[in-house]
């Protein structure tokens, strides 16, 4: 494909993720985002690195959210592990990546309530 | 030819060559902990990866072949935030005692790479590692604290050495866990020893079963005497430890691990080149014998311990081909049992008291610390340290190895000086062989040791007749060798087997060395041609002529019966 088309094609869908549409209900975010990881582990495989020992953490953080004792570091982090996201072996941590990386940007007023 | 573009630069990559190998080729090492060229090429570790084209996921390079006009950032910011990150994730599941690490030497690929990129400990506060137990081995020790996965050892024990140890166990895909059979050590698991895995883990987590602890303490206790028995192939790769390069200044080094030895607190310092002269003697008789004593052929040599392990479990059939004679390093041990100690120390008054003898071997082989162990070998040897930990005392001590005075000339070689080296053996053997029978040997050491292929095979002319010899090293080899006398369509005579690639030189106990392009052959190679620069033929016929004066002759009762040992088949459990 050309690569002016490529490139287009991806701004769009920059676009449309950027839609608030997709932002999440306010008072469930942290609930919906366990149960969202909580099935995406399931299809863990085990091999690489980022996906297997990433998304588990990352779910941690995410229940620290929750729990309400998430500092502004644990934010910090949590974008770095869901960025490392984006070199996983297979689509199961790309994709989950992905989401995550637009769910943080369309809440981040949430997740940044939250930290102290 | 494919031109690709690598942080800004033009090249022209290797067809058919991965991103790695085409980044390496320019100069840049990609940071790796699984990957190992042709036998692991998996891509899961996520380290060497690369950014193509701007895109924002990133790509294994050690698995993705180059292509076309691919543009690659090898260090951009984005790939290096990724491996940062990948490297914390590990560091939550690493327990960090590199103090009391065998890697802590500096040879830990983990420990550098987050040097390198800056990874901060506020995540890691207090790892407890993976799964808190150890498996253990007379040769080899795993410790699960420090695995990364990284499947090295997996690939390695499955295709290289062909003994399929270790499995990935993925069932709990969260916690996946290398390990032998559960709950068994390496010995019940089938594990033959050779080192293979301690050479190729990127961490602590797989090393050789310590000696270190109990030879200090013997050093320490004035009323024993401490022996170092040195296998010549040592010298070939100590120096790697302290900086030169491989297969380099091979003679220097010989005299200063003599200086080293001594002031770490050896009383005496051996060389196990002139019982391995011995060995080929007995070796020759016993071979001359073999229709009286009902030995099969074709004739398996047996100094190599881990090729022990290999046929005792795999291959128990075939066990009465096996010559029935002591490793080298065992007959030195007991030729000097009886020895009376240094005139010098009796004359100065310090021998009150007969000393208690400790004798130590130091090899590259991993595998002699279980052979010590075997019940025909109990006593003979008290501890057996590689050449990996004789450079670790080395270390502790404050010489300066570069700096150190080499305390004695270079030993003239023996054709036992080749022990370690592909076709060594057999070639001392037949130099007996020859001199019993009165003729000539035309053919010469460089005929069998040829690395380009694992198995060499020779017709050797003896007078009147002519010995199909062959050398087999590295398991993948023994399993093919045992194909080929199983088919029975070619005639052997004496097959020489060695549980590593290059042979002893090679061995699992030696150095080492970082670099995920240059392991196995190409180690072996490099060691083996400095090796081979110091050694000029010579008969150096005294220590034989000394031993068989003073005890026996070659190939009598008596030499049987110091010599002599015993096989049997052995079990093990693989699941």
């Amino acid at each position: 494909m050309n690569k002016d088309v490529v490139l287009r094609i991806r701004g769009l869908y920059d676009e449309w993720i950027r839609d608030d549409a997709t932002s999440l209900e306010k008072e469930t975010i942290f609930q919906d985002l366990i149960s969202y990881t909580k099935d995406v582990q399931k299809d863990i495989c085990g091999k690489c690195i980022p996906c297997r020992d990433g998304i588990p953490i990352i779910r941690n953080f995410i229940e620290k959210f929750e729990g309400g004792v998430a500092t502004r570091q644990d934010l910090q982090k949590i974008e770095d592990y869901v960025a490392n996201l984006r070199s996983s072996l297979c689509s199961v941590g790309i994709d989950y990546g992905k989401s995550m990386e637009v769910v943080l940007r369309n809440n981040f007023n949430e997740f940044h309530k939250k930290a102290k | 030819m494919p031109k690709i573009t690598i942080n800004g630069k033009t090249y022209q990559a290797k067809r058919g060559a991965s991103i790695l190998e085409a980044v390496y080729d320019q100069g840049i090492q990609l940071p790796t902990l699984c990957f190992m060229k042709g036998v692991n090429e998996i891509g899961y570790c996520r380290m060497c990866v690369v950014e193509v084209n701007n895109n924002k996921d990133l790509i294994a390079s050690c698995i993705t072949p180059v292509k076309k006009g691919m543009e690659i950032q090898t260090h951009s910011e984005r790939v290096r935030d990724s491996r940062t990150s990948t490297l914390s994730i590990l560091a939550t599941r690493h327990k960090f005692n590199c103090w009391a690490c065998a890697r802590g030497d500096g040879s830990c690929d983990f420990y550098e790479y987050l040097k390198d990129y800056h990874v901060s400990d506020d995540m890691f506060k207090e790892p407890k590692g993976r799964f808190a137990f150890v498996v253990d081995g007379a040769a080899i020790n795993m410790d699960e604290h420090k695995c990364v996965l990284c499947r090295r050892c997996v690939s390695t024990c499955s295709e290289v050495v062909t003994a399929k140890v270790f499995k990935y166990r993925d069932e709990n895909p969260e916690d996946p866990i290398v390990s032998p059979a559960p709950g068994l050590s390496f010995d019940e698991a089938g594990c033959i020893s050779c080192g293979a895995c301690t050479v190729v883990c990127p961490v602590g987590a797989l090393i050789e079963t310590d000696h270190i602890v109990q030879v200090e303490r013997a050093i320490r206790d004035a009323n024993t005497y401490v022996v170092a028995q040195l296998e010549p192939t040592v010298k070939a790769a100590l120096g790697e430890t302290f900086g030169y390069g491989i297969g380099e200044s091979v003679e220097l080094i010989e005299g200063k691990i003599h200086t080293a030895l001594m002031e770490i607190g050896f009383d005496e310092v051996q060389h196990v080149d002139d019982a391995a002269d011995v060995h080929a003697m007995e070796q020759a008789k016993v071979f001359l014998a073999t229709k009286e004593t009902g030995q099969q052929k074709p004739f398996f040599t047996s100094s190599n311990a881990g090729w022990i392990r290999y046929i005792e479990m795999y291959e128990p059939d075939y066990l009465d081909h096996l010559s029935p004679l002591k490793s080298p390093h065992l007959m030195n041990a007991i030729l000097h049992q009886e020895d009376p100690l240094p005139m010098q120390r009796v004359i100065e008054g310090e021998e009150a008291k007969p000393k208690k003898r400790y004798v130590v071997t130091i090899t590259p082989s991993t595998a002699a610390k279980y052979e010590i162990g075997r019940s025909e070998h109990n006593g003979f040897v008290n501890a057996v340290l590689t050449t990996r930990e004789l450079g670790r005392m080395i270390l502790k001590t404050d010489m300066r190895f570069k700096r150190l005075e080499a305390s004695k000339s270079p030993r003239v070689p023996t054709s036992g000086s080749l022990y370690g080296v592909v076709g060594g053996e057999t070639m001392a053997m037949l130099e007996q062989l020859a001199s019993i029978k009165g003729v000539p040997l035309t053919t010469k050491i460089d005929a069998f040791h040829k690395l380009e292929s694992d198995i060499t095979e020779v017709t050797v002319r003896l007078g009147k007749e002519s010995l199909q010899v062959a050398v087999v090293h590295g398991g993948k080899a023994i399993a093919e060798m045992f194909k080929r006398i199983k088919t029975g369509k070619k005639r052997y005579d004496i097959i020489e087997f060695h549980d590593t690639f290059g042979g002893l030189i090679n061995g699992g106990g030696q150095p080492i060395i970082n670099e995920e392009f240059l392991f196995g052959w190409n180690v072996a190679r490099m060691r083996t041609t400095g090796y081979m620069k110091q050694w000029a033929k010579s008969t150096n016929q005294s220590f034989i002529d000394q031993t068989y004066e003073r005890l026996l002759e070659p190939g009598s009762p008596m030499a049987r019966k110091l010599f002599a040992t015993s096989f049997s088949k052995k079990p093990y459990t693989r699941k």
